[in-house]
């Protein structure tokens, strides 16, 4: 019973977020694209709730933020009325059928915990526990030397869903935050489908990114979530046409990515340089980066202000230019995900023999910036190979995703892309 | 298996039996004195109610309590506690 009611917290967060339908585009996506987009909106509702009361040092407790989220939630539905649920792009069969042997061969992995990723073990999830019982983020626990080794300057987007969907239970469940990872990657596949109209393309996303989890045991850590804002952010500026839906869609990703892992800050300044460089709209991508840079602004002078252990300043750590031939073997050894790169050499094809593969220029470009950004971080070790082992399936994730949406952009026309 | 899949069984148990507010570390006692972290970590997800530290078991603050899996642990400052099938409990010697 804890593990279905922490898993229904992941499933109300789409009708939390329900308020972002206001949008005439998002309001034109098929119901899967609207509902993940409502769970992209619901999901930083929530974050920004159980944090803003941790800054005004209002303890939290279960009464307090469900009376808080349900009026958020009327408030959301009664301005996004009328509610469309209309499908509009009726999907393929045999796209369907294919779509839901992966889930089940997904699910299958992820309840029997074979797909779970230590790292949910070790501080994902221990830190959601902690700030639970606390009542809040405190900085007693964070700046605790004791919890040094649970990442304190991590930011803080994951752990505060996990603190959602224990608040709905009472209780941490181990299960429902592995099995959050199905609704994130499906959510993923549902942006790809809604917003390039393409079935096969969403086939392609949904069995490389299931296929990419199982190998880099991703579920129940940050990547999941992450891939699901990152496509957001892409999937806005590739398809969506509308000025206003891209930089509210496309800000929600990169803010959300960034708050939920180090490598979300990668990945939005790689947005910012392939806007720049690609579509030339200066201040378009300045809108876009905006809320990112603020959020994770705020978050990094708190963790500088109280001297919190973090990571962000890799890059300035030497370069061991010996370790670059080591480097890249190793990091082409964990990209080849065991089935020789394939997931990688599907979407390079289906570019190469597309009708129109400057269409793929964007999110082609993001990707290789995002592949350019995990080789020049490893190369800051004198000897990477257990670091990239242990960690490059899963920090390849981003590239990979960016990879396939460019597949699917360079079949679609000009006229269909943003 | 992992040590770390007995961890979480053992640490589970432990909730229910060591004194709640106890501070507890988590370790695989062969690996003295390079202990693997994410023993304690996996431990401290476990143990909401408990205050895991790390496994500092000569430190002068010690840990009240020491979970060991696999193999039992030889301590002068420890002895036997409880033991289960996923492994031992151990509580300081006052």
């Amino acid at each position: 019973m804890n593990d279905v009611l922490a898993f229904t917290a992941y499933l109300l967060l789409p009708l939390i977020g329900t308020v972002i339908w206001r949008l005439d585009s998002v309001r034109r996506l098929d119901l899967g694209g609207r509902i993940a987009v409502a769970g992209a909106a619901g999901a930083a509702i929530i974050v920004a709730v159980l944090a803003a009361l941790s800054i005004v040092s209002i303890e939290w407790s279960r009464g307090l933020i469900l009376s808080i989220v349900v009026v958020i939630m009327a408030e959301s539905i009664y301005l996004a009325r009328p509610l469309p649920t209309r499908e509009r792009h009726p999907i393929d069969r045999i796209a369907m059928t294919a779509l839901i042997v992966i889930a089940i061969l997904l699910i299958y992995g992820l309840l029997d915990a074979r797909l779970s990723c230590g790292d949910l073990h070790f501080f994902w999830g221990p830190k959601a526990v902690r700030f639970y019982r606390d009542g809040g983020v405190t900085l007693g626990f964070l700046a605790d030397p004791n919890t040094v080794r649970m990442n304190p300057g991590y930011p803080l987007l994951l752990p505060l869903l996990y603190v959602w969907s224990e608040t709905i239970a009472r209780q941490f469940s181990w299960f429902s935050a592995v099995l959050s990872t199905a609704l994130f990657l499906f959510g993923s596949v549902a942006l790809v489908r809604s917003t390039s109209r393409d079935d096969r393309a969403a086939v392609l996303m949904a069995a490389t990114l299931a296929y990419a989890f199982a190998i880099a045991d991703a579920a129940g850590a940050g990547e999941p979530p992450l891939i699901f804002f990152e496509t957001l952010a892409i999937v806005a500026i590739t398809f969506i046409p509308d000025r206003r839906a891209q930089v509210v869609l496309a800000a929600l990703g990169l803010a959300c990515a960034a708050m939920t892992k180090i490598e979300g800050a990668t990945f939005a300044i790689a947005v910012v340089i392939a806007l720049l460089v690609v579509r030339r709209t200066f201040k378009r991508t300045m809108l876009i980066a905006a809320p990112a840079a603020l959020v994770l602004g705020a978050w990094l002078a708190f963790v500088r202000l109280h001297n919190l252990s973090e990571y962000y300043r890799g890059a300035g750590m030497p370069i061991y230019f010996a370790a670059v031939t080591k480097t890249l073997l190793t990091l082409a050894k964990a990209a080849s995900y065991e089935l020789y790169g394939l997931p990688w050499i599907v979407p390079i094809v289906l570019i190469a023999i597309a009708p129109n593969p400057r269409n793929a220029a964007l999110p082609l470009l993001i990707a290789i910036l995002t592949f350019g950004a995990a080789f020049f971080f490893y190369i800051h070790l004198p000897d990477p190979t257990w670091w990239i082992l242990a960690s490059a399936p899963r920090v390849l994730l981003t590239p990979l995703t960016a990879l396939v949406i460019a597949s699917a952009a360079a079949w679609r026309s000009a006229d269909d892309l943003s | 298996m992992y040590p770390s899949r007995d961890m979480i069984l053992l640490s589970r148990a432990a909730a229910e039996i060591v004194p709640r507010g106890a501070t507890v570390t988590a370790i695989r006692p062969a690996e003295a004195p390079d202990y693997d972290i994410t023993l304690y970590l996996t431990a401290g997800g476990m143990m909401p109610r408990h205050r895991v530290v790390p496994p500092a078991l000569d430190a002068a603050d010690r840990p009240q309590f020491v979970l060991a899996v696999r193999e039992p642990l030889s301590n002068p400052h420890y002895r036997l506690f409880r033991e289960l099938p996923e492994g031992r409990i151990y509580e300081a010697i006052p």
